[in-house]
């Protein structure tokens, strides 16, 4: 089952929110002592900032950690300039989330195949809510599986189970 | 040599609704840099988050930062 969870993803962000999300980026990068730009864009119904440059890569982090926290950040700054806004900006370095993707279907998909094969539950480790939905949508058509969460917060975790053929 | 003390006052200075009442200090323990965070009362919720989601996010970036030069910093949100 897809959670599209996170209505407040579809809504357009006050540009307020997001350059005060661009700003401390880029002073959160200047802090760090690395150089990279912050460039704000729209895709596919989210606000997407990118951080590029000579030490992009340095604010990825193992598994996007660093990425992940800079973006939890960057959305508090957000959320805080304009109050009662919940706001879901998408923060990037070097291409880093669209690489991840890729890297997660296909893990889904193998995972998928497995789960088929097997005819056992698969339980994947822990992933934020837009990795989660890469999951999701990627098994979504897949034949003979079906896929749930479970677990609460940054402990959600994705359970992919076989399904009979009917 | 990225100064952690610099890169936890702008980020705490970001995160709240007063400023000025951001107090970071910096002392040295065993070899490591430790960091001392004191925000207004009303503001402790907004540098440590949900389950501590948001501390943890602070120390992930500085850690990041100091990374490089091989800096060990400790963060502590400390509750007067």
């Amino acid at each position: 089952m897809v959670d599209l969870n996170d209505p407040s993803a579809r809504r357009p962000l006050d540009p307020r929110a997001i350059d005060a999300a661009s700003v401390f980026l880029k002073d959160t990068v200047i802090a760090m002592g690395l150089d990279a730009d912050v460039n704000v864009r729209e895709e596919g119904g989210d606000t997407v900032l990118e951080l590029s440059g000579p030490d992009a890569k340095h604010l990825v982090g193992k598994k996007g950690v660093t990425i992940d926290a800079l973006q939890l950040l960057a959305n508090r700054v957000a959320s805080k300039t304009v109050a009662g806004d919940r706001a879901s900006l998408v923060v990037d370095a070097d291409g880093y989330r669209a690489k991840r993707e890729r890297t997660l279907s296909t893990m889904a998909q193998e995972l998928g195949e497995r789960c088929v094969k097997e005819g056992k539950v698969i339980l994947m480790e822990p992933l934020p809510p837009r990795e989660r939905r890469t999951v999701h949508m990627a098994l979504a058509r897949f034949e003979g599986v079906q896929t749930q969460s479970e677990g609460e917060g940054e402990e959600r975790r994705i359970k992919i189970i076989p399904m009979p053929a009917p | 040599m990225v100064d952690p003390f610099l890169i936890v006052r702008h980020l705490a200075r970001s995160l709240v609704d007063k400023p000025d009442a951001v107090k970071v200090s910096e002392s040295s323990r065993d070899g490591a840099v430790v960091i001392e965070l004191r925000v207004a009362p009303d503001d402790l919720g907004k540098v440590i988050g949900r389950r501590g989601q948001t501390a943890r996010a602070l120390r992930t970036v500085l850690s990041a930062a100091t990374a490089v030069s091989g800096q060990r910093v400790l963060l502590n949100i400390v509750e007067d």
